[in-house]
């Protein structure tokens, strides 16, 4: 349709040389001695029955000479069969049925040979062949071996960083340092000049959309401008250090870095029409904006999103993060789960995506079906990799309550205290009090104390039982019943108990104390009792129950062992309760009462006899109003005893991944179908590196990758990636950020380093960058910051004709490419120069509630997104329902990775400038507040406009331009708006959005 | 610097030029008038496609492939009475009364076969030729090929789309990608352009407006000489420009009578188990006004012929939603004389297995192994049926047709070369038809 960018169609068809490689698995056949000699009867039947049907039916794909062997299967020779191909051993001897050869020859998950299905009587012969051993007397090898490395320039990425000294140039004033020296090199070698240095008004234009995403105000470039007069270069540092270190940095970078991990707030559609929201994903999101503004290295930033489940936190926030980090592997797009038998490894395939294709730039995902003629990534290292994903638990929530769409599944929970570090005190002797306890206790006046070390005079027990100084009351099938002396809903009980019943043994493990009319059925009242079996979010834990009729029950978050001593206190403070276990606020809640006028209670079971305690009861004290906490606290402190451990709660939920309980490796899927299956793989990471042609002497070797008993391979596989001397994801991370900086990578595919991939244009530079990189502790600011104050970044973006004929992609870097705004920027800049931009984070998303399919049923188009006017990025990203105000300008669909953003020119994107409702009400806005002030004249709100837009003024021609545009358009609307006020504004208001839709606004130089 | 209009004036291939650097389009090409034809095939026979996609997987033996029971045992078949219609014969459904009219111009395929039974992947291979990665949609390569006949218009219109994923041009230019109107789920019947009008500005003013940027980008762009993307977006924004005013009065259908919009069943929206509301009878009229306006590649789609549970119900429901709006189109499209050089295909992404009948059961699942596709118009046989299935339909037998022998004889039709057709993209020469050898099925061809 629309032809726009052609130079990029035209360097779409430069052609690369087609690389001839196999590296991986190829047979590698070694002559076999000691063959024992074959009974003339059995090679009878191999060369009468079985080899000319292997070589009438299966050669042309699976022999040394075919064209392009089939699975990697070679057939013509004893070796070849013997080892099989990409799917592992063929024939397993003695067993016709297991073997892969028979089961594909009876067309039975596999279809060989794929011309039709070979005659009964020959499926007869090789099903009596297999079973008598498979015999096969052919020994000549065959004569393919691995193919020399015609091109080992293909798999530069997977050789290690080489660092090459300085190069010399010729102009010896220009560079600032290596980088500059790396590029004015290639320069200077095609005779090119780098062009002048960008005027200090294109320099701050450029460092605020690059660092921040966002214009500068004319203020900042006027207080630029002069600083950069009196103090040149320092000027410039002095303000990309400022960037760096303000909270927009990371709302752009941030961005950038969501693109590659294929962020979005909904799965897309599943190809069943269905798009389940993700309401918990807005996490990731704001997890990565603030990691891009901390900086803690990308190494650890890797790991927080691969391991993060498993990495120690010193604090519940930081264990938060780490969890909400794993989101990384959980919130890819997912195909439907219905009628899809292969969903499961669905999942690991886009796990494996995002890995190997974000991390690394490699696609290693090609590889789950065949191997690859070129590619260096074989099926079996694709399996090994998928190994470690299967073993791993994908927790992506209930996906719209739909399970046609996926099994829903449990999500990281985000707690407000880290519960495992906590070290829990040994509770299994009886109590021991501190001597002011009592004394303590008596301060705040109880209707009733007992001891219950011996008798009770204030309480009764229902049987005989035993009170002794060791371990106080013992109970079993019995309670101790009193009264309180007022029907005031107010008061508070405290005791001391020792349950020895297992915690899932029974439905409520027991009950601690009733206030309740005993023996009613209906049981109005306040029950205490520790859950059981009946429901495993309460097994062992407290809670409160307020009888049949209102059925409400709050409960704690603390498993109590059975056989543990332990102090609880419940305080009811009018229409509210709280429990304290051991000296922790254990819960708190609104809980109506129910127990009426009743002042009766029971100690040790339920008011109906239910559920009794097994075990102790001691040191009771029962007070007619609610104490406070203080008070509580105080009093447990008082006992002597140590205080429990801190009980958490949740504060939200958050997508990511965990360890299964069972790790284990995983069989090849052959054909990428579940339904069959080939050899198992041992988990690992992916072989090339270690496979490259043997002249090179810059391997980077794996070493023994070994994954622990209880480990997924997670942790070994984060490992491996960011080791420092690693080839690739140091490299692909500086040709990224070199990327966003410069316009194009070193790199110019920067998801694909592979053999398909481009290769870089300064391979020294990018090795330069790439170990500078490590060596800065793989700070992205500082990487960054090296970068921009580079004289090359620096440069203008103009040009002469003589660099245009030269260079006209700009690949060797003579000045500096002029770019579009992209989507986000676009919206934020509009934003923010009619002054409606809120810079402040958005809380959460608007879908947070909301766990649904989208435009569901069909037909019935909803919009959940909500107006807002804080940055892109906090739209909300539905995948394939993405932001109105976004959507015209290459937002990735975030299904697949998007490390490159797409630059078209489409008339789509001048419809949305024309029509859209964001660009109309915007326009509508700055012109309101361009009248706000009736004094000024025409042509100061034309110069504000062109700082505001451009970050200049206008020329005198351009003033005469706007100012003619206005007096043409008033005109016009002379005879159909006869209010002033209303004309000036629809005036205006068309200025405006015409300097929104000009290229200059558009464009950064 | 060439501009891109000058370009156009020079190069003969017209809105298709970039065809020419594939050294594909050899041919003499007459910019907006006539298609490509490469010198590698036989002259184009159609000009345009429009795709009928019956996405969830049609029923073939309760459509277009009549399977009575054979044999003393009940086989799964047909589960609808068929009759034999027209001077031709064909079998049709008793449930597609109004296609059934137009039995003597359809050319119906019953040996279709496909890779998988899985809907995403399937319907991904139907539109791409491939089913696990992103490639470039049919839609795209023709355009890529052919270029468009109407400079005021997207070259590829895709109604009620699916995921973009089967509208996308992939690697190919983003031009050539296709533009939705209405996405799956949409409201079908308001469903349009996004921002293709706005009644903020009367249009004098707009174009007024419009003059004023385009005066500030030229001088912009003089002051940054050479660069490619600027002089691109000022032609872009002309392009849009018009396109306000060209497809909105397509859009509008209320210059159509009464009898026109009521033969289409426009706005009629049926929505029964898996059969959804798609306003299939607006999809059509918009398709014939968009093939009447040189729109060259038109998607319309349909779903909810995944009839699992309910198979009966469900079917009829589909049946009465697209037979009429079908029937309507073919009619038109021959009353208008653009029938010879429209191309018209029909099916999904497989077919199903059949009902036994009197088993009791109402349940259907996926079949890749044997379904049917029809194509009309365009150069190929009228009244014609290529291939069979099994007795009881579960697998193709004869005539076997490939979605990428599919794939290979559309582009056939339209003059294309599959082999010819390619794009080099990350080092690998791509085309429609994969890298496994596809077959033109010249036996279709009038």
């Amino acid at each position: 349709m629309f032809v726009v960018s052609r130079s990029r169609i035209l360097t779409t068809f430069v052609s690369r040389k087609p690389i001839a490689l196999a590296i991986g698995v190829l047979v590698a056949f070694q002559a076999s001695s000691g063959f024992s000699e074959p009974a003339r009867e059995q090679t009878d039947f191999f060369e009468k029955k079985i080899r000319p049907i292997l070589v009438e039916h299966c050669y042309e794909c699976h022999a040394t000479d075919s064209k392009e062997v089939g699975g990697k299967f070679l057939l013509d020779t004893q070796a070849g069969m013997a080892t099989g191909g990409e799917s592992g051993a063929v024939i397993v001897s003695g067993k016709p049925d297991e073997s892969l050869l028979m089961q594909s020859m009876r067309y039975d998950g596999m279809e060989m040979p794929p011309t039709g299905k070979l005659p009964e009587s020959v499926l007869n012969d090789f099903e009596k062949w297999i079973t008598q051993g498979a015999f096969d007397p052919r020994t000549k090898a065959s004569n393919r071996s691995v193919p020399p490395a015609e091109d080992l320039d293909a798999l530069w990425s997977f050789q290690t960083r080489v660092v090459s000294p300085t190069p010399r140039v010729i102009d010896a004033t220009w560079s600032r340092g290596p980088l500059d020296q790396f590029v004015l090199a290639r320069m200077e070698a095609v005779g090119l000049k780098p062009t002048h240095d960008a005027d200090a008004t294109t320099l701050v234009r450029r460092l605020y959309f690059d660092l921040t995403g966002l214009p500068p105000t004319a203020e900042q470039v006027t207080n630029f401008v002069q600083d950069h007069q009196q103090h040149g270069d320092g000027a410039v540092k002095q303000v990309v250090d400022r960037l760096l270190a303000g909270p927009q940095f990371g709302v752009r970078w941030g961005r950038h870095w969501l693109d590659v991990a294929r962020y979005g707030e909904s799965n897309g559609d599943d190809g069943l029409g269905r798009n389940a929201t993700f309401p918990h994903a807005w996490r990731y999101r704001d997890y990565v904006i603030d990691a891009m503004n901390r900086d803690p290295g990308y190494d650890h930033f890797l790991r927080e999103q691969i391991i993060g489940d498993t990495l120690r936190a010193t604090d519940a926030a930081e264990k938060n993060r780490y969890l909400v980090a794993t989101g990384f592997l959980a919130l890819g797009s997912k195909p439907a789960s219905a009628m899809n038998s292969n969903f499961a490894m669905d999942v690991v395939d886009d796990q494996i995506n995002v890995v190997s294709t974000g991390v690394l730039g490699l696609s290693v995902a090609c590889a789950r079906c065949h191997d690859h003629k070129h590619d260096p990534i074989p099926t079996r290292d694709y399996y090994a990799l998928a190994g470690i994903f299967s073993s791993t638990q994908t927790l992506y929530g209930a996906a719209g309550n739909e399970n046609l769409t996926a099994p829903p599944t449990e999500l990281h929970a985000l707690r407000s205290s880290l519960v495992g570090d906590q070290v829990r005190p040994d509770r299994s002797k009886t109590p021991v009090f501190a001597d002011g306890y009592l004394a303590a206790i008596q301060e705040y006046q109880p209707l009733i104390r007992e001891s219950l070390t011996e008798h009770p005079t204030a309480l009764k027990p229902e049987a005989k039982l035993s009170f002794n100084e060791t371990d106080f009351a013992k109970v079993k099938e019995t309670a101790l019943h009193g009264e309180f002396s007022g029907d005031a809903e107010s008061y508070t009980v405290s005791f001391w108990f020792r349950n020895v019943i297992k915690n899932d043994a029974r439905p409520i493990t027991t009950y601690l104390f009733s206030r309740a009319k005993l023996g009613d059925k209906a049981l109005p009242g306040d029950h205490l009792g520790i859950g059981g079996k009946h429901e495993k979010a309460v097994t062992g834990k407290l809670f409160v129950f307020n009888g049949n009729e209102k059925k409400k029950s709050v409960r704690g978050s603390t498993v109590i062992p059975p056989n543990s001593w332990n102090h609880v206190v419940l305080a009811r403070r009018g229409g509210r309760i709280e429990v304290h276990l051991n000296g922790q606020l254990e819960l708190e809640d609104k809980l109506e009462a129910t127990f009426g006028k009743s002042r009766e209670f029971s100690l040790g079971r339920r008011s109906d006899k239910f559920a009794p305690l097994e075990g102790n009861v001691g040191e009771f004290a029962a007070y007619e109003r609610a104490l406070d906490r203080d008070a509580i606290l105080k009093l447990h402190a008082a006992s002597g005893q140590p205080k429990g451990i801190i009980p958490t709660t949740i504060d939200g939920f958050a997508m990511g991944v965990r360890e299964k309980a069972k790790p284990a490796d995983i069989k090849i899927h052959i054909n990428g179908d579940g339904a069959k299956k080939g050899a198992s793989v041992t988990r690992g990471v992916l072989t090339a590196y270690e496979t490259l042609p043997t002249k090179s002497t810059h391997r980077f070797d794996t070493g023994v990758f070994e994954v622990g008993a209880e480990s997924s391979g997670r942790k070994e596989l984060a490992e491996w990636l960011t080791r420092d001397d690693h080839p690739h994801t140091s490299r692909v991370m500086v040709n990224r950020i070199w990327m966003h900086l410069m316009g194009r990578g070193i790199v110019t595919t920067p998801d694909d380093f592979g053999v398909y991939g481009a290769r870089p244009s300064h391979p020294k530079l990018l090795d330069y960058l790439a170990e500078a990189f490590v060596r800065q502790g793989w700070s992205v600011k500082q990487m960054i910051r090296q970068i921009v104050l580079s004289r090359t970044y620096q440069l203008a973006s103009r040009h002469d004709a003589d660099s245009l004929r030269l260079d006209p992609d700009n690949r060797w870097i003579a000045r500096h490419p002029r770019r579009r705004l992209d989507a986000e920027s676009l919206r934020d800049s509009i934003l923010h120069v009619t002054g409606g931009l809120d810079h402040s984070p958005q809380q959460g998303s608007a879908v947070e509630e909301i766990d649904a399919l989208i435009n569901w049923p069909p037909g019935e188009s909803t919009n959940l997104h909500r107006e807002s006017n804080h940055r892109s990025i906090y739209l909300c990203m539905l995948r394939h329902a993405p932001p109105p105000e976004l959507v015209a300008f290459d937002l990735p669909d975030a299904v697949g990775i998007a490390g490159k953003r797409e630059v078209t020119t489409l008339p789509t994107q001048t419809l949305f400038l024309l029509n859209s409702e964001f660009v109309v009400s915007q326009a509508g806005i700055y012109a309101q507040k361009l009248l706000e002030d009736p004094s000024l004249t025409d042509e100061f709100r034309v110069k504000s406009v062109f700082l505001a837009c451009f970050q200049r003024l206008p020329s005198d021609v351009e003033l005469r331009q706007a100012i003619d545009y206005l007096v043409a358009i008033g005109d016009h609307f002379e005879k159909n708006e006869a209010d002033s006020v209303k004309r000036a504004h629809r005036v205006w208001k068309s200025f405006c959005q015409a300097m929104l839709m000009t290229n200059e606004f558009r464009y950064v130089d | 610097m060439i501009s891109r209009r000058h370009m156009l004036q020079s190069a003969s291939c017209g809105f298709g030029y970039l065809a020419l650097q594939s050294s594909l389009c050899q041919g003499t090409l007459h910019a907006g008038t006539q298609a490509a034809s490469p010198a590698a095939t036989n002259p184009a026979r159609a000009k345009r496609v429009i795709f009928l996609c019956m996405s969830g997987g049609p029923a073939q033996m309760d459509t277009f492939d009549y399977k009575p029971q054979t044999g003393n045992k009940k086989h799964p078949g047909s589960a609808v009475a068929f009759q034999q219609k027209g001077d031709s014969g064909l079998w049709i459904s008793d449930l597609l009364p109004e296609t059934a009219k137009h039995a003597d111009r359809l050319c119906v395929i019953n040996g279709m076969h496909a890779d998988t039974g899985n809907h995403a992947q399937s319907f991904l291979q139907l539109h791409t030729g491939e089913r696990l990665r992103k490639r470039p949609s049919m839609g795209s390569w023709i355009s890529y090929g052919l270029g468009s006949e109407n400079e005021n218009l997207p070259s590829f219109i895709s109604l009620n789309a699916a995921k973009p994923s089967v509208y996308s041009s992939a690697f190919l230019p983003t031009e050539y990608a296709g533009t939705p109107i209405g996405t799956n789920g949409e409201n079908m019947s308001a469903a349009t352009i996004r921002d293709i009008s706005g009644d903020h500005l009367p249009s004098s003013v707009k174009r007024q407006q419009l003059d004023f940027v385009q005066q500030m980008n030229r001088q912009h762009a003089t002051q940054r000489s050479g660069d490619k993307h600027l002089e691109g977006v000022i032609e872009s924004m002309e392009l849009a420009f018009r396109m306000q005013s060209s497809a909105p009065e397509l859009l509008d259908l209320s210059n159509e009578t009464e009898a026109t919009l009521k033969r289409y069943r426009v706005g009629k929206k049926l929505s029964i188990g898996t059969c959804r509301p798609t306003d299939f009878g607006r999809q059509c009229l918009l398709a014939r006004r968009f093939a009447e306006a040189g729109v060259r590649f038109i998607e319309l789609n349909h779903g909810g012929w995944d009839q699992h549970k309910n198979h009966r119900r469900d079917l009829k429901a589909n049946c009465e939603t697209t037979d009429a709006p079908i029937a309507a189109l073919l009619e038109d499209l021959t009353a208008r004389g653009l029938m010879d050089d429209t191309l018209v295909v029909w099916g999904g992404e497989f077919g199903r297995p059949g009902l036994t009948p009197d088993d009791g059961k109402d349940e259907t699942g996926h079949n890749a192994k044997g379904f049917t596709f029809w194509l009309a118009g365009g150069g190929v046989k009228s009244g014609y049926v290529h291939g069979k299935t099994s007795e009881t339909g579960a697998r193709a037998v004869e005539g076997k047709v490939h979605f990428r022998d599919l794939h290979a004889t559309i582009l056939n039709l339209m003059g294309l070369d599959h082999r010819a057709l390619n794009f080099q993209h990350e080092g690998r020469q791509h085309q429609l038809t994969g890298p496994e050898e596809a077959k033109v099925v010249t036996e279709l061809f009038a």
